[in-house]
């Protein structure tokens, strides 16, 4: 364990001095920044464009978002309703996109296994799991002061765009550090198993898959045959980012949501938190063992 | 750990890469040494001969291997004997982020040093590789290739450890840079440590070694005392006011192996008492002798001789 937090530290202090992590994390917040301005300065003859967007962001077919927006947003208030959800709503998944591609890129950069100086590191006195272990905390441990920096700069635009502090905010932080977590487990355990650059390319698609993991079940389920039970299956083979996201905004938007217009989760979050913390001891003892069949 | 237990000691030891979509290759192939303790080990051979595998499974990086390797009596897998161990691996690259300092700090916490410990030996490792002292808080991505051997170095010594495998030490170093490793070495004898030495730069292992073993397609082709091995067939070296082709045929009953290169005859004896005849001989043949000494094979002549320039085994040298 000791040897883990050695190489933990040794990360945090790659994640403090990396001109580009901070560069990325500023980059994020400049289009956060564009989006909440944008929407508190819409006009009214705009408003059918800034529903494309939001609806954009929420990944909803633009034209019926449009008709639908046009029937429920006649009256001034709920334009600002909508414009307040479209503006969190979008912060989290700029939020959770931007903390998973830096959690991806953060371990390839820092995981050991992908390094010139693994063999420097293994002919101390470690087993190959604390290397492995290190990779992990030392990611996790630079995500979530990111994560964190970007959850507050969105919090404040809130602020000033609704005039009151929606503290939940936070707690949507806490939810897509949990999907983060996740994907930092695996994305060791791809750039450890497998080619860094490919390890990359493995992590990307792999947390996609998984933030649509509801949306698959749902086609596999339309399908008879072996594909059904697969569908049943693949709720507890891939973990369920897309729920984390989904749960995040809803708590995020806990003021004006209720259960009629919450987004769908897959089911019980302490299953999906359960099987989430299963996820991360599979991906881990995957990387150990990998790590344990590298020709250092 | 053993006491009485050699510092090194394989057996057998045999090891085969699978490469996906070629044939297996044999790295390794019944490699048998012993390396006592406190002696500076020369591990001699061409690129692709097996020195770096039998280093990476003496320091257990490769885990799957037949045959048996023990470090001071113990199997190489164990945690207590990486603790007396350091390494320096033929390719290494630290965190580019942290400085000097911060790397030996790093691989020392790593080998369960205390900060104590450490907050004195980094300064006087740093400043014994010749690290000048405005580099050590200088982050070391910019580093050069000497700078970052020195540093290399250091790290391996960092757990203050009994022996020391060493994987081309002076290969990016300049030649102050390569004398110091060499003192350094020697330094380490001193100190009792036991040093395996894996180097293509010959003249460095004849001043620093006692012992060498000379691998070649994965076997070891030569071991032994480095001044016994070079010491195995001198050669005459003679230089006479004429070379007449009679001289030439009847030095050739002395030895099959007599060449004439820029006017001197050299001849391979079996010792020193052949030289004997050979005043006598140049007289006969009306020729006046100016020179005549022995010489003696340096360690690239021994390699030369074993290895060949064309990788074949060229002559036999004792086993």
């Amino acid at each position: 364990m000791n040897a883990a937090l050695v190489i933990a530290g040794s990360c945090l202090k790659c994640g403090l001095r990396s001109k580009g992590l901070w560069a990325v994390i500023v980059a994020t917040l400049v289009p956060m920044l564009i989006l909440n301005i944008g929407l508190m300065l819409i006009p009214d003859q705009m408003w059918e464009l800034a529903v494309q967007v939001a609806a954009g962001f929420h990944g909803e077919d633009v034209q019926s978002a449009t008709e639908w927006v046009k029937e429920t947003t006649e009256q001034a208030d709920q334009k600002r309703e909508l414009v307040l959800n479209t503006s969190v709503s979008g912060s989290i998944r700029l939020i959770g996109a931007v903390a998973s591609l830096i959690a991806i890129f953060f371990t390839t950069l820092t995981n050991e296994s992908g390094r010139k100086s693994l063999a420097h590191v293994l002919s101390h006195p470690i087993r190959r799991s604390s290397v492995v272990l290190g990779s992990f905390l030392g990611t996790l441990v630079v995500v979530v002061p990111c994560v964190f920096v970007m959850t507050v700069f969105a919090f404040v635009l809130l602020l000033i765009e609704s005039g009151k502090a929606d503290w939940p905010f936070f707690l949507s932080g806490l939810y897509l550090l949990a999907g983060v977590t996740v994907t930092t487990a695996y994305a060791v355990a791809f750039t450890t198993a497998l080619h860094p650059i490919i390890g990359v390319f493995a992590s990307v698609g792999y947390t996609w898959i998984a933030a649509k993991t509801y949306s698959v079940h749902l086609i596999l389920q339309q399908v008879t045959g072996v594909a059904e039970h697969l569908g049943r299956a693949w709720l507890y083979l891939i973990p369920r980012l897309g729920d984390f996201s989904t749960v995040a905004i809803d708590k995020a938007m806990a003021w004006s949501m209720d259960e009629a217009t919450a987004p769908p989760i897959t089911g019980n979050m302490t299953v999906g938190f359960l099987l989430a913390a299963l996820h991360v001891v599979f991906a881990l003892t995957l990387a150990t063992v990998s790590l344990r069949r590298k020709q250092v | 750990m053993q006491q009485d237990a050699p510092a090194i000691e394989i057996k057998q030891l045999r090891k085969v890469f699978h490469p996906k979509g070629s044939d297996p290759v044999t790295a390794l192939d019944g490699v048998t040494l012993t390396v006592q303790r406190g002696e500076i080990f020369g591990f001699l051979g061409r690129n692709g001969a097996g020195k770096t595998t039998a280093v990476k499974v003496l320091t257990n990086m490769i885990a799957d291997y037949e045959g048996e390797c023990r470090i001071q009596g113990m199997p190489t897998d164990r945690l207590e004997v990486r603790r007396a161990v350091g390494l320096l691996p033929e390719v290494t690259d630290f965190h580019a982020w942290l400085t000097a300092e911060e790397v030996l700090w790093f691989h020392g916490r790593l080998h369960g040093l205390s900060k104590l410990v450490l907050s004195e030996r980094v300064p006087a490792l740093l400043a014994r590789l010749g690290i000048e002292r405005e580099a050590w808080t200088r982050r070391v991505g910019p580093f050069s290739s000497g700078m970052l051997q020195r540093l290399g170095i250091a790290v391996a010594l960092v757990g203050d450890p009994e022996i020391v495998f060493l994987d081309e030490p002076t290969a990016n170093l300049d030649p102050l840079g390569r004398r110091d490793v060499r003192n350094l070495l020697l330094e380490l004898e001193r100190e009792g440590r036991t040093v395996f030495l894996n180097s293509h730069i010959l003249s460095d292992v004849e001043m620093t070694c006692h012992r060498v073993a000379i691998l070649e397609q994965g076997r070891i082709i030569a071991s032994g005392d480095v001044t016994e091995l070079a010491q195995v067939r001198p050669y005459a070296h003679i230089r006479a006011t004429s070379v007449p082709n009679a001289l030439l045929d009847e030095l050739r009953t002395l030895s099959d192996d007599v060449a004439v290169l820029d006017g001197t005859i050299v001849v391979r004896i079996r010792t020193e008492d052949d030289l004997d005849p050979i005043p006598s001989m140049v007289e006969r043949h009306g020729a006046r002798l100016r020179y005549l000494a022995v010489a003696r094979e340096s360690l690239e002549d021994v390699f030369m001789r074993m290895v060949g320039p064309s990788g074949a085994q060229s002559g036999g040298g004792p086993q």
